[in-house]
Parts: structure tokens; C-alpha cells; sequence
């Protein structure tokens, strides 16, 4: 029992110290949403929907905006051996900047966020933003 | 006997979220109480006249909205030129939690 209960406190901790890293690859944020982005807002567990700054150098925003969005369908995270963290099953589109900036027709790019959806671990959509001339 | 595993693994998982931002620099943080401020631009430079703010809120680690992108926070501070970039985060018990892009500029 002593053992059981100390498992659980280090298996506890190791979750939660990977909170403390830039790209958190801590075990919820893996299951929610493992996307990599230099800024990661708090992702909620069920439901997501957030904008995060890409770049964050000075800046300014030019008059035009471009989009670009790619797609992922994945497994919720079940509690069996190998699959305790989800399953990415789908990943499919173009989200980079150069998709981006060519349909809002910008030539010039002066700044990127981006926009995560999340729908209960099985639909996750990632939209870059492109602001610029 | 499953299900309540499934559900022991869900509340793991939520319990893991709690207190965690990702960002360039991130000071340590508390899992009961988190109230800081650290930046996102690194290196040298002014801050302008002007600040804009612009969050993103997260209620019991569940559900998470919000624009905190850089243009929106320049927006709110009728900023047209940026000249850095800080982030605020604010965290009470995991039951609520705040992420604040903060753009100084002109």
C-alpha cells in the first residue's frame, strides 16, 4: 500500500514537472493538444479555442492578413499500456507562413500568431495568422 | 472497474495541466498560486509610450478561450508599431487560469 501510494505521488510529480519547460512535453499538454509553438496558453482540457503570439521580436502589422490551417484527428488518451497518451492518428494541410502570407496576398511579412482549436483530443485545428504588406 | 480507471487517468491528466504555460522564459511556477510576469521578447531595446493587453483564460484546466495574440493586445493598446513583448500568467489552484500577451510599443 506505502508503495502503491508512493508510486502515485512520483508518477504525480513527473507530471507536473513537466510543466516547467518551454515546449511543454508534460503528459496532459500531450494528450491535449501536442502541438509545439514557442508560446502555449493554458489548454483546457475539453474544449480550446486561444490565439498565442508565434513571433514576438518588434513588430508592426502592415494592412493585410493571411491564413493558413492544417488539420489533425487523433484518439482521446486511454489508460491502456503504450496508449496512455493519446493516439495521433491524421495530420493533414499546409499551416506554414509562405501558404499564409500568399492567400492574404502579403509579400512582406511583419508578423506571425497563430489560433488552436481543440475539440475533446479528437479534432485539433492549428491556423497560422500572417500579418503584413 | 475500467471506467473508473478512465476516469482516474482523465483527472491525472487534468490535474497535469494544472499550472502550465509554455514560453521562451518561464519562472517557476506554483501548482496553488502563480501570479507572475516574464518576457517574451529577448534582447535589447525601448518599450514606446504605450501598453496593450490581450488574454486568454482557462476555467478548471477544461475549457480554454481567448485571443492572446500580439495583434490583438496592440490592438487594445492602439499600438501600430511593437517594440517588446512580455506575457503575464496567472493561476489560482487550477480552477482558474490567465495567460496576458503584453505589447509595449507606440
Amino acid at each position: 500500500m506505502r508503495i502503491a501510494g508512493f508510486m502515485a505521488a512520483l508518477l504525480g510529480a513527473c507530471v507536473l514537472a513537466g510543466c516547467a519547460v518551454s515546449t511543454r512535453p508534460d503528459l496532459a499538454h500531450r494528450a491535449v493538444a501536442p502541438h509545439r509553438t514557442p508560446v502555449i496558453p493554458p489548454v483546457g482540457f475539453f474544449y480550446s479555442d486561444f490565439k498565442a503570439p508565434l513571433t514576438s521580436g518588434p513588430t508592426g502589422f502592415g494592412s493585410k492578413k493571411g491564413v493558413a490551417t492544417s488539420r489533425q484527428i487523433g484518439l482521446p488518451p486511454i489508460p491502456v499500456r503504450g496508449l496512455f497518451a493519446g493516439l495521433d492518428l491524421i495530420g493533414w494541410g499546409d499551416a506554414s507562413d509562405k501558404t499564409a502570407a500568399k492567400n492574404g496576398g502579403i509579400t512582406r511579412v511583419e508578423h506571425i500568431d497563430y489560433r488552436l482549436e481543440v475539440i475533446l483530443f479528437f479534432y485539433r485545428r492549428f491556423t497560422t495568422e500572417v500579418y503584413g504588406d | 472497474m475500467k471506467m473508473t480507471a478512465a476516469l482516474v487517468a482523465s483527472f491525472l491528466l487534468a490535474l497535469g495541466a494544472v499550472g502550465c504555460v509554455g514560453a521562451p522564459v518561464v519562472p517557476p511556477l506554483g501548482v496553488i498560486y502563480t501570479d507572475l510576469d516574464a518576457p517574451l521578447t529577448l534582447g535589447g531595446g525601448d518599450f514606446g509610450s504605450r501598453r496593450g493587453e490581450s488574454s486568454v483564460e482557462c476555467f478548471l484546466g477544461l475549457i480554454s478561450t481567448g485571443d492572446a495574440g500580439v495583434r490583438a493586445a496592440a490592438k487594445n493598446g492602439g499600438i501600430s508599431q511593437v517594440k517588446r513583448v512580455d506575457y503575464e500568467f496567472y493561476n489560482l489552484l487550477g480552477i482558474y487560469q490567465r495567460y496576458t500577451t503584453v505589447a509595449y510599443g507606440n
